[in-house]
């Protein structure tokens, strides 16, 4: 082993009297370079899809004197290299070396040691008009003097397509280079992008995976399972060992309608395609990507950027979205979850990945390029550069609709010169603010674009990173279109925050050891992981040097490499800021430990009971809904009905499908399903066994709901069942009458007179051809004789959209208190006086508007009194507290309307796209005409202050599922640990431990019918998180996925670590924790 | 007290000019010519999809119409009565008036309540009226003519505002149906379906939206046996071996208001007048050959667009309860997945074809006013850059705007020979019930 010493500059020092940001832009590097696009009558973004897609950067160091060399390629202009010198000074070689790959459209370009002679050489993919000289790929093997000479043909890489990237890595660890290569498809867009099984056609001009045969690259795409289709759109190839089994796997970003994949390394030389196991949701119009741990966890998340405009503002005039119908025609046709945002996939290990860029703030960052996650700030922590911008606003909603129009385009018809010039003239231009997003843990970012100094406004496309100047922090070069290239110098204060450097050198013809893997352990409890892939983000490489920010400490515990071949080395005690010589010779053969004993132990059984939603569409009857509300079924309760000592149990059917009772017998159970057939056309959401006779036996309660009803429908009416005490139910008629037939959200059980007799409170969910009107709760006084009286008050009328209501006695005067909850409501409570709630105004807890779907009431903190668990919508969502909803009917013509809206300084704005408020408002275009009017008009802009003041409106506090703990029915919010804010919660169940005095609660939720523009919840498998409570204080133990897929409905718990789990539109499961 | 002065400066000031011009401009039909020009091309820019085009068209020159027939009550016959729901307008009382200055004002103040961009509408009226001005027109005569023209416009559009269009643009979308019959929406936009309940709109001159119902379609059937198999690969055939002349017919009467266009993520549209806007077009055309004066114009357009407008609500009426899938979603699925028509399929369902039904009833329309052998050239594409074609009567043009959706890919044979019949019936029973000339 050797290392080096680093030069730290003493910048801090020379600058110390002026705050200086991290980084600085350099002008006098000597990198002189400017991606200069002109489109023509013949070249522009009509007839070239990829014109504005921009270049490349790649970094590597060529003449191996210690200094990272930099290559930038052009599209129209010459590539240029740039030799280091050292000191922030280079110097152009392009025309000794020879690598300007001039009159042809270069793109991404990679440095790799090809021919293992122990100098980097050169691979350049070229795109544009497929004519020309040298249009070709070409690879420049380095001769050791600063020059190269184009091999491509002598190793069978003089590919021909619109290529954009390559990567070189081993993937069948036979110790020499293969080569992906990016091939954007020749087919032009439109038209057949919904017809199935497209991506199994093979294509000649498609993206290939290469063999290296002893020099020789062999096309072997097909038998190695890898797409080479018309419809692979690919901008970005992330390497990573995704799955932690010691092989290179392969994601592969597509642009468009086509998915996204995930190659998985079948360690045969074979590749399956798995991103629908691994992934829920993808990015639609995924352009590049980057892997990197970004919690220190050792796992790989992956980032993939998108186009969707970072402001409300500029979502509405610059994004187009696709319908609910398109979105669910794409899903059934082979095209996955896809959805117009950036996405951030945390990787949850065995439980695949989980979603959460919207829970990170990261998925919304105009039109972008280049992902790069590298420590900028040498915490430890890594961070996140956005690389955004389009020269030209090609998806301008005004532009399209009415500027790209009228003369020009009549003239386009006639084929007249010079047309579409004039067309693309016209075509808006706006630069914006690349992005750094500072990683602050948890994965939680700032945007810490302007804190930094990288919030010059640009066109930038291609980006790579490297500690240019050996200082110990790692600067950056982005490549930008129609601007001078972006030079950053990392200011760092290397004395504070550290860092530790590695080069690797491997064996035999991958010498720099691409593959490896690199864990660090440091600081007693830090540890940080990275792996070498040089190609990553947009046409870019990184140099194959390995960075760690380590924040203020001065050695490395241990440090442990994992090398491609299997070998394994362990080093102690290294020293940071320092450059460390790492070689493969070193290591040992190490079998890899086995990771699938880490987290809970499950076992899943799937019960015969499939639930099976209708085919309702809630946005055809009330279009500005964001989500759906008519798939929260089914119920499900449990409790031992023929008392043979074994817990029975209750699941409702939706709409059309018949409830089902699961009676134990004998050890195993019967499905009766004869006394709830007449009702099938009723959907089951909730369900309570009580004992309504007062004979001693557990009677059952059918709450129907759903939406896809009318309000006056028969089928929505609840239904009581009388047990005969053998568990043979029948339908008691006339014993709880309504008023109207009601859609129901809510049903508990309490003596809350205590008469003896088990009272009913129902609440109601909403009126089902009305989302938004607040509808009412419902107190049935149990007469003792199975008759139920409708307590007469005024007090539980019009409260909100009540999802649930449970019963505790809070304020210790024996009679139990009714605590509810609902949409776009406050936590209410009525408390009970003596059997009347006449007498005590009901009150609300203090900021606790949500979107509740459901609560439960335990004693969390141990302290003899009543707190609050609530299941809210969570973060990963473009939902903020202090949203609003206006309900109305804004155009008089008889039909409500609900329009949600984001606070803007103090200002509500809509956040609905135009077209979708208008087709339900078209009064409006007249006040709105252009997209640019509406994306500038808040609700006092577009309706009048009567209609306004007229409305009725809600609020949102929070929509993180919470936590108020009690304090003398004063209660605080505390949020629950961030996994749990990953996807709304429509169930919680808790669990005591009385002898560990820890209290298990689970969490169940999801939501997968949501309109593509806000995407749906779906970061959740279940979750499991253990709260220690001692006197006043409850502290968070642990959070375990209970990787269940679907969206969980509710929980039925059976014994200690045995529940039942109902998911919408799903089998019923039966899920056993075992103990460790 | 300055301003009054400076009025009756005015009024004597523009008295003793004693310039009639304005009469001859207000007794020259271009000048209802140029308002409904101006109307189509605000319709065209505001992107309205045809059976809305035809309610835009309509009410403006109703409302026109009872004004001029006010004054013409010898020969024209009011529509009170003869409309659903339409009670008289208001007389007027105001010897000042100019009939025709009040029929063009009630126009523009009707079309401005129907499209979006007002100021484009504003403009075409102040063009018009400062010319008027120019040409001598009296402050009391515009005035006058101004406010009977708003009585009568005002009457006209709390008649219309009962039609039941604000109603029905919040009723359900339509739920697509995964069956293989059923239509789904089709490339490149894959729109919502538009219009699903516009047989809800009210009628005018047909008792209901299902007072003529077709024959129903074909059964879709797959079997290379049946006929709809035939049918389908007609269309495919046809439009694989289209000749130039077929294809000219086809693009000349795409009449699609907005048609995207995608290049990867760069994308434009193209926009034309609606199937209904080119008869009002070709109306414009008739007129002018044949020397009609501003009653007889105005008469013509009442007529064409009263015809279109209950057209479009029978043929909608139509479309929407056989839900017939588009030839497109089929031969993709099961022909040709590369395959694409020549024009782009519309977001609707296919039987019956619109443009069988509403030419064909047009048409009628115009050969009661101006015969059966009434050739003309159709120049009414030529700004959208398409060339003119030449017509031996209104129904030839009729019968060639059907059978141009066979050509274009977009529609079965069997939609367009019932929808000319269903034209037929709708423009016969209007020609026999409706009478607007004594």
């Amino acid at each position: 082993m050797m290392f080096r010493f680093v030069f730290i500059v003493i910048t801090f020092l020379l600058f110390s009297c002026q705050k200086e940001k991290q980084f600085t832009k350099i002008d006098y590097s000597g990198i002189v370079f400017e991606n200069n696009l002109d489109y023509t009558e013949n070249l522009n973004p009509y007839t070239y899809r990829n014109f504005y897609n921009g270049a490349g950067v790649a970094m590597g160091d060529i003449n191996n004197d210690g200094l990272i060399d930099v290559y930038l390629t052009g599209n129209i202009v010459d590539s240029k290299m740039f030799l280091n010198k050292g000191d922030f000074k280079f110097e152009d070689i392009t025309k000794i070396a020879g690598l300007a790959c001039e009159n042809v459209w270069s793109t991404g370009s990679t440095f790799a040691d090809i021919n293992g002679d122990g100098f980097l050489d050169l691979y350049v993919c070229k795109s544009g008009s497929p004519d020309g000289e040298k249009r070709y790929n070409e690879l420049f093997i380095n001769n050791g003097d600063l020059t190269f000479t184009e091999s491509s043909k002598e190793y069978n890489l003089d590919i021909l397509g619109l290529s954009v990237q390559s990567a070189f890595f081993d993937y069948d660890k036979d110790g020499d280079l293969d080569c992906y290569i990016l091939n954007n498809s020749l087919r032009s867009v439109g038209g057949y992008d919904l017809i199935e099984n497209q991506r199994l056609i093979p294509d000649s001009q498609g993206n290939k995976l290469l063999e290296n045969r002893e020099g020789k690259f062999i096309d072997v795409s097909e038998q190695s399972g890898i797409y080479t289709s018309k419809i692979g759109f690919g901008l970005g190839i992330t390497l990573s060992d995704y799955n932690e089994d010691g092989w290179t796997d392969l994601f592969i970003s597509n642009d468009f309608f086509e998915k996204d994949y995930m190659y998985i390394n079948n360690q045969d030389g074979t590749f399956s395609e798995k991103s629908e196991e691994y992934f829920h949701s993808l990015s639609l119009g995924s352009m590049g990507a980057d892997s990197a741990d970004l919690n220190n966890d050792l796992l790989t998340d992956l980032i993939v950027t998108e186009m969707l405009p970072k402001s409300l503002e500029r979502k509405k005039t610059k994004a187009i979205y696709d319908s609910f119908d398109k979105y669910q025609r794409a899903l059934s046709k082979g095209y996955y979850h896809q959805f117009p945002r950036n996405v951030l996939q945390r990787n949850y290990g065995k439980d695949g990945f989980l979603e959460i860029g919207r829970y990170s703030g990261i998925s919304a960052t105009e039109w972008s390029w280049a992902s790069m996650i590298f420590d900028m700030n040498n915490d430890g922590l890594r961070d996140v550069f956005i690389a955004n911008g389009i020269y030209k606003d090609l998806l301008d909603r005004d532009y399209l609709s009415y500027m790209a129009n009228e003369e020009r385009v009549r003239n386009l018809i006639k084929t007249e010169k010079e047309v579409i010039k004039k067309l693309i003239d016209v075509m808006p231009s706006q630069s914006v603010s690349n992005i750094a997003y500072q990683n602050m843990g948890d994965f939680n970012f700032i945007d810490a674009s302007v804190k930094w100094g990288l919030d010059q406004s640009s066109f930038s496309n291609g980006t790579a990173y490297a500690d240019l100047d050996n200082d110990g922090d790692l600067d950056m070069v982005v490549n930008n279109v129609n601007m001078p290239v972006f030079v950053y110098k990392n200011n760092n204060n290397n004395f504070n925050r550290k860092s530790i450097s590695f080069n690797l050198t491997g064996e035999k013809s991958n010498l720099n050891a691409i593959g490896s893997k690199i864990i660090l352990k440091y600081g007693k409890t830090k540890q940080s992981m990275s792996e070498n892939f040089p190609s990553r983000g947009f046409q870019s490489s990184i140099s194959n040097r390995i960075h760690f920010g380590v924040g203020n400490v001065n050695q490395i515990d241990s440090v442990t490499v994992f090398w491609p071949n299997n070998k394994v080395s362990y080093y102690t005690n290294l020293k940071t800021n320092q450059i460390h010589d790492l070689n493969q010779n070193d290591g040992i053969v190490t079998v890899l430990n086995d990771n699938s004993n880490e987290g809970l132990q499950l076992t899943l059984k799937t019960l015969d009971f499939k639930h099976k939603e209708n085919h309702f569409i809630d946005f055809n009857r009330e279009r500005l809904l964001p989500y759906m509300v008519s798939n929260e079924g089914p119920a499900l309760v449990n409790a031992d009905v023929n008392k043979d000592g074994v817990s029975d149990f209750f699941i409702g059917g939706a709409k059309n499908q018949v409830s089902t009772l699961f009676l134990s017998d004998s050890g195993t159970y019967k499905k009766i399903s004869a006394p709830f057939e007449i009702n099938k056309a009723s959907e089951d959401v909730e369900a309570v066994f009580f004992d309504s006779d007062n004979d001693g036996d557990m009677d059952l309660y059918v709450a129907s709901g759903g939406k896809a009803f009318s309000q006056y429908d028969y089928n929505l009416n609840d239904r009581l069942y009388l047990n005969d005490g053998f568990g043979n139910f029948e339908l008691s008629i006339n014993s709880i009458n309504f008023s109207k037939p009601i859609s129901t959200g809510t049903v508990s059980v309490s003596d809350y007179d205590l008469d003896g007799f088990e009272d009913l409170f129902i609440g109601e969910r909403f009126n089902p051809t009305v989302y938004g009107l607040p509808s009412s709760g419902y107190l049935f006084r149990n007469n003792g004789d199975n008759t139920f009286t409708n307590v007469p008050t005024k007090i539980f009328n019009d409260i909100g959209l009540i999802t649930s209501s449970k019963w505790e006695d809070l304020d210790n005067n024996n009679y139990p208190d009714l605590v509810l909850a609902g949409e776009w409501m406050a936590i209410k409570i009525y408390l009970n006086d003596k059997g009347d709630f006449s007498k005590v105004e009901p009150f609300d807890v203090d900021s606790s508007k949500g979107l509740w779907q459901d609560i439960e009431l335990v004693d969390v903190d141990n302290d003899s009194d009543i707190d609050i668990i609530a299941g809210n919508l969570g973060s990963n969502t473009f939902f903020k507290s202090e949203m609003r909803m206006y309900v109305n009917d804004f155009d008089s013509n008889g039909t409500i309307e609900q329009i949600i809206c984001q606070k803007i300084n103090g200002l509500y704005y809509p956040i609905l796209d135009k077209d979708e408020l208008l087709k339900q408002l078209p009064g409006l275009k007249k006040k709105i005409f252009y997209y640019k009017d509406y994306s500038l008009a808040s609700m006092k802009d577009l309706f009048d202050k009567y209609l306004l003041d007229n409305s009725i409106y809600f609020d949102l506090d929070t929509t993180e599922t919470s936590l108020f703990i009690n304090n003398n029915n004063q209660f605080t919010r505390e949020s629950f640990p961030s996994e749990i804010q990953y996807s709304s919660v429509y169930d919680i169940e808790t669990i005591n431990n009385n002898e560990l005095n820890t209290l298990s609660v689970l969490f169940g939720g999801n939501q997968y019918l949501v309109k593509p523009q806000y995407g749906p919840y779906d970061a959740s498998k279940g979750w499991l998180v253990k709260i220690k409570s001692n006197n006043n204080k409850s502290d968070f133990l642990s959070v375990e996925s209970l990787n269940i897929k679907g969206q969980i409905r509710k929980f039925a718990p059976l014994k200690m670590n045995l529940f039942l789990t109902a998911i919408n539109n799903d089998d019923l499961k039966l899920i056993e924790i075992n103990e460790k | 007290m300055k301003n009054r002065y400076l009025i009756i400066l005015l009024i004597v000031v523009t008295g003793c000019q004693s310039n009639d011009k304005y009469k001859d401009s207000l007794n020259d039909p271009e000048t209802f010519q140029y308002a409904i020009k101006s109307l189509t091309d605000i319709i065209v820019y505001d992107i309205f999809s045809p059976p809305v085009a035809s309610r835009v068209y309509v009410y403006p020159t109703i409302a026109a119409y009872q004004v001029i027939q006010k004054q013409n009550d010898s020969t024209y016959l009011d529509l009170a009565g003869q409309l659903k729901g339409l009670d008289r307008v208001p007389d007027n009382k105001n010897e000042k008036v100019n009939y025709n200055l009040a029929a063009v004002h009630s126009f523009f103040t009707i079309s401005r309540k129907l499209i979006f961009s007002e100021d484009k509408l504003n403009n075409a009226q102040d063009k018009l009226y400062d010319k008027l001005r120019s040409e001598g027109l009296p402050r009391s005569v515009m005035n006058a003519s101004f406010e009977y023209g708003e009585l009568v416009a005002n009457h006209i559009m709390n008649w219309a505002n009962k039609d039941n269009y604000n109603q029905t643009r919040t009723f359900s979308k339509y739920t697509i149906r995964n069956e293989t019959e059923f239509w789904k929406p089709t490339p490149p936009d894959y729109m919502d379906g538009i219009e699903p309940h516009w047989r809800e709109i009210r009628t005018l001159v047909l008792d209901s939206a299902d007072h003529f119902i077709p024959k129903p379609p074909l059964e879709v059937s797959l079997n290379s046996n049946s006929e709809f198999n035939n049918q389908l690969m007609e269309v495919y055939n046809i439009v694989n071996e289209l000749n130039d002349d077929q294809a000219g017919i086809a693009k000349f009467w795409d009449c699609n208001p907005y048609l995207s266009h995608h290049r990867g993520h760069a994308m434009f549209a193209t926009k034309k007048i609606t199937p209904g806007g080119h008869w009002i077009g070709i109306t414009a055309i008739a007129t002018r050959k044949s020397n009609s004066d501003f009653a007889q114009t105005i008469n013509a357009y009442t007529n064409v667009s009263i015809s279109l407008f209950d057209a479009f609500i029978s043929c909608w009426d139509e479309k929407w309860r056989s839900l017939t899938v588009r030839p497109e979603t089929l031969i993709n699925e099961f022909v040709d997945e590369k395959w694409v028509p020549l024009l782009q399929t519309p977001p609707f369902p296919e039987y019956t074809s619109g443009h069988s039904v509403i030419s064909t009833a047009a048409a009628l329309s115009l050969t009661k006013i101006y015969g059966d052998n009434f050739d003309f050239v159709d120049t009414t594409e030529v700004e959208y850059g398409l060339p003119i074609r030449k017509f031996n009567s209104f129904i030839h043009a009729s019968e060639e705007a059907a059978i141009s959706r066979l050509y274009g890919g977009i529609h079965y044979r069997m939609a367009i020979d019932e929808g000319i019949i269903q034209g037929r019936k709708v423009g016969n029973y209007i020609n026999e019930k409706l009478r607007t000339i004594k």
